[in-house]
Order: C-alpha cells, then sequence, then structure tokens
C-alpha cells in the first residue's frame, strides 16, 4: 500500500521514529508572531497632501492637467478623497474612480498608484463588483496594472504584446475571532455553557501581491503557470520574493470612509491596522489564562493546585485534576472534577475526564519521567477538545 | 487546554490552536503506522519512541517538542513564575 505523506509529516515521523542521533538543538525563546503581512500606516488624504512626495505629486499634477476628454481611457479621478499607505517598502495612493450611480451600484473602481522604494511606480486598476446586499464582493476583484510613466495612460505600456505582462491575485486573510464572555475562546470553542456562542474564524480578501519589476519585457515577463508572450523568464514570486509587494485590497469610496489607519472589509466594516499590530495584540492564550488563574478565587485556586503538584512530583505516581466549566447563579465558574488531586496507578498512568464542560486537565510528570507533553498528552487534548460542547 | 507540571518545577501549558491540522496529522501518524494493532497500541507505541527521542534531546526539550510539533495545530506555553501571573508562548 502506497501512502501519500505530505512532507509535514515526514518530518515528524523522522523526529519521532528515525531520529536515532540527538538531534538539532533549536533555542527556544518567547518571539512576538511574525507577520507575512507589512506592517501599515493608514490615512485619508488629499491630492495637496501628495506634495510630500515628489515624484508622485509629479504624475498626478501632469495627469490632471490633462483634458479628461484626452485620456486614452476617459477615467476621471476623485483627487478630494485618497487612501494613503504606507509600509517600510512602499507608499500607496487609492483614488476613486467617478462613477455614474449606476455605474457605482454595479461596481467600485479604484485606481491605485504605488511607489516602491519611492522610484518605482506600480499603477493598478482595481474593480470590486457590488454583490445584492450591497457589500462588495472581495473574492473576485478585478486588478488591471497599467505599465508606463503617464498615469493611465495604456498606450504607453513597455510590453503591450503578448501574455500577461503583470501578476498579481488577491488571497484570504483570516484571523481567529475570539468571544471573551469568560476567558478568551478561540475557533471553535464554547463561550457559554451552552455553547451556542462559539470562537471563529474570519476570513477576508484583503491583500494582493504585486510583482514590482518593470523594466524590459523580458524583465515584466511573469509566469502565471503559463508561458507568457514576453518570451522572457519565469520569474515567479516563489523565485524571488524580493520582487513582491503585499499591497492591502482596500475599496475606497469617499461616501463611506474607514477611518484613518483602518482598511476596508468591503462589507461597510473597517479593519483596524496600526504600524506594531503584533505587538500590541494580546496573545488570547495568555489573555484565558490570567482570566482562568486571576478570577479563580474560589472553586479551584489553580496555583494551590500547581504548588501542590509540585510537591508530588517526587512521587512514583502521576496525579491529575481536571477542570470544568459550571452555571453558578447565571455566571459560569470553573470548578474541580474531583476535590483531591487524583493518584494514579504508576509513573505515566493517567486519567482525564472527557465531557461537555471538561475544557482543562492538570497532571504531573514526575521524576523520572519526561518533562514535556507525551504524545498520549497530545491525542488526549484532541480527544476532550471533540468532546467539548 | 491541558497543563503539566513537571519534576523540575515547570509548568507547561498545551493548546490546540488548529483542530483540523492537530486531527490530520494525529491521522497521519496512524496511517503510517498500519492497519494492524488498535488506536490505543499506536499512541502507546509513538508515546514510547517519542520519550526515546526525549531522552536524546534533555538538554533542549522545549526545543525538540516545538521542532517535533511544530505543525500539528497545537501551542506550547510556560509559566514564568510559580505565581502563575506571567506566560510565555514558546516558539522555535
Ligand atoms: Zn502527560
Amino acid at each position: 500500500m502506497i501512502r501519500n505523506f505530505t512532507s509535514r509529516i515526514l518530518a515528524v515521523l523522522f523526529f519521532i521514529f528515525f531520529c536515532f542521533v540527538s538531534c538539532e538543538k533549536d533555542e527556544v525563546e518567547p518571539v512576538v508572531e511574525e507577520s507575512f503581512f507589512p506592517r501599515l500606516k493608514g490615512a485619508a488624504i488629499t491630492s495637496k497632501d501628495l506634495s510630500s512626495n515628489p515624484l508622485a505629486y509629479r504624475r498626478l499634477m501632469d495627469y490632471l492637467e490633462k483634458p479628461i476628454a484626452k485620456s486614452t481611457i476617459g477615467i476621471e479621478l476623485d483627487t478630494t478623497f485618497i487612501r494613503f499607505i504606507e509600509t517600510d517598502s512602499y507608499k500607496s495612493y487609492t483614488f476613486k474612480i467617478k462613477q455614474d450611480s449606476l455605474d457605482r451600484s454595479r461596481t467600485l473602481k479604484n485606481f491605485v498608484l504605488t511607489y516602491v522604494n519611492d522610484t518605482i511606480q506600480i499603477q493598478q486598476l482595481v474593480d470590486y463588483p457590488v454583490l445584492e446586499s450591497g457589500a462588495l464582493d472581495m473574492e473576485n476583484i478585478v486588478s488591471v496594472r497599467l505599465f508606463g510613466d503617464e498615469l493611465l495612460n495604456p498606450f504607453t505600456a513597455k510590453c503591450s504584446s503578448g501574455g500577461p505582462s503583470y501578476y498579481q491575485y488577491e488571497y484570504q486573510y483570516c484571523y481567529p475571532v475570539y468571544c471573551s464572555i469568560s476567558g478568551l475562546h478561540g475557533p471553535g470553542e464554547p463561550c457559554t455553557i451552552d455553547g451556542v456562542q462559539r470562537g471563529y474564524t474570519n476570513c477576508v480578501t484583503r491583500w494582493q501581491t504585486v510583482f514590482v519589476d518593470q523594466g524590459s519585457c523580458e524583465s515584466i515577463t511573469i509566469s502565471d503557470g503559463n508561458p507568457s508572450g514576453g518570451g522572457g523568464g519565469a520569474n515567479t514570486p516563489s523565485d524571488d520574493d524580493d520582487n513582491i509587494i503585499i499591497i492591502p485590497a482596500n475599496p475606497t469610496d469617499p461616501e463611506n470612509p474607514c477611518p484613518n489607519n483602518s482598511l476596508s472589509e468591503g462589507g461597510g466594516d473597517c479593519m483596524i491596522v496600526n504600524d506594531e499590530p503584533e505587538d500590541q495584540l494580546p496573545d488570547p492564550v495568555i489573555n484565558e489564562l490570567n482570566n482562568l488563574i486571576k478570577k479563580d478565587t474560589s472553586f479551584v485556586k489553580i496555583k494551590d493546585v500547581v504548588n501542590l503538584m509540585k510537591t508530588k512530583t517526587t512521587d512514583s505516581v502521576e496525579y491529575s485534576l481536571s477542570l470544568y466549566k459550571d452555571l453558578v447563579g447565571g455566571e459560569e465558574f470553573t470548578k474541580r472534577r474531583t476535590t483531591q488531586l487524583v493518584r494514579h496507578k504508576s509513573l505515566t498512568s493517567g486519567y482525564v475526564n472527557i465531557g461537555s464542560f471538561d475544557f482543562c486537565n492538570i497532571h504531573t510528570h514526575p521524576l523520572g519521567t519526561h518533562g514535556m507533553f507525551s504524545f498520549q498528552d497530545i491525542v488526549t487534548l484532541k480527544t476532550m477538545h471533540d468532546s467539548l460542547n | 487546554m491541558m497543563m503539566l507540571v513537571t519534576s523540575n518545577g515547570s509548568v507547561y501549558v498545551l493548546k490546540i490552536s488548529d483542530v483540523d491540522k492537530l486531527s490530520n496529522s494525529i491521522n497521519d501518524i496512524f496511517d503510517f503506522l498500519g492497519d494492524n494493532g488498535t488506536e490505543q497500541q499506536k499512541i502507546d507505541f509513538t508515546t514510547e519512541k517519542l520519550g526515546l527521542n526525549y531522552d536524546k534531546n534533555l538538554s533542549n526539550l522545549e526545543g525538540y517538542f516545538l521542532r517535533v510539533f511544530e505543525n500539528f495545530g497545537i501551542s506550547l506555553y510556560k509559566a514564568n513564575n510559580s505565581d502563575l501571573s506571567d506566560w510565555s508562548n514558546l516558539k522555535l
């Protein structure tokens, strides 16, 4: 029988079953979660504010001096409200394209002008289809990149012949939404004892990647899996991450503005961003632990349990205690399943309460056993999770 | 969640961050171990094998654990004080 294992599991199998020599020693340090997404600042500005970026300002002024009728696409920009986004590597300006109400009822049209390292200019026309609900269809964003120095002039495209001369895609950005009725509860976990309210994962199509290179036809050629007309190399983003920037898909409409330092989610909601988002977000598990332990004054006394367990690790048996949620006077409390620690039969035998309300198990690994969770612990954790309301 | 008190006084918490990943990873191990044997036998076997590798990595058990279970959808926390008022999310 041939099994189709992923590389992920192969690595694990290697570590568990075939790692006969001491495996690589990685130093462990608590670190702030690395974000794949750029840290950014956002603001709403006007065309005057653009003067702080001379190149962008000049290009915009050149464009505005042209009679709109002569503009080859006939696009008129609303310059009274520009969404500005800044990251370490780029500055991006999103304009709403002026539309009549019928056109707007079908599509929101934006023009995005981005300067990478204050030099490379990227122009994009971005259309957001409007759903029946009036929200924007963030999963079907249509984005076209224009080339050339002049704004909004397709005939300045440096590579107008052949296949795709830009590469971009939107993708889902998912984040956990925690509920915090008692403690913080992650996706799938019940917030209330009846399990009606649960944490969940919210996904929004928020980001697009743009391949930055803008030179000859050869260097613009980007592979999207098919050979392109430019005849150049297949420079996919994965080949050269340095050429990729990630720009938030940030639908801009002066009629429905999002506050500074926030991005539109397309359905009327705005997501707050700031320049140090990861540092400022509290770790939900640490919050949960703090809530669990600090609010724990009457029923469990977790600190006492842990301190007692510490004195029991020299015993030749394992000790444990299971905690469950109970409603007391309409309020949810954590309680012990047993008043005393449960003393087990041997060094490694344990017993864990499994049930709709049993959300936590505390146990010892006595002297002579391992100072780390066992594989059995991991499986039990999963079983506990599956049985939770 | 699961809390562990070890003989050197460390207090760890193990928490699921992605239950689908955890489920798939556990099932992959069960699959790897073939069609013979019960699930509990497979768990015991893996627990024992993992324990042998813990023995070889005693100087850095946390790092070893994180490396092995990097893609299991679980996260490991450690209490920084005996008061349990300060926790760190351990990462590779
Ligand atoms: Zn254990």
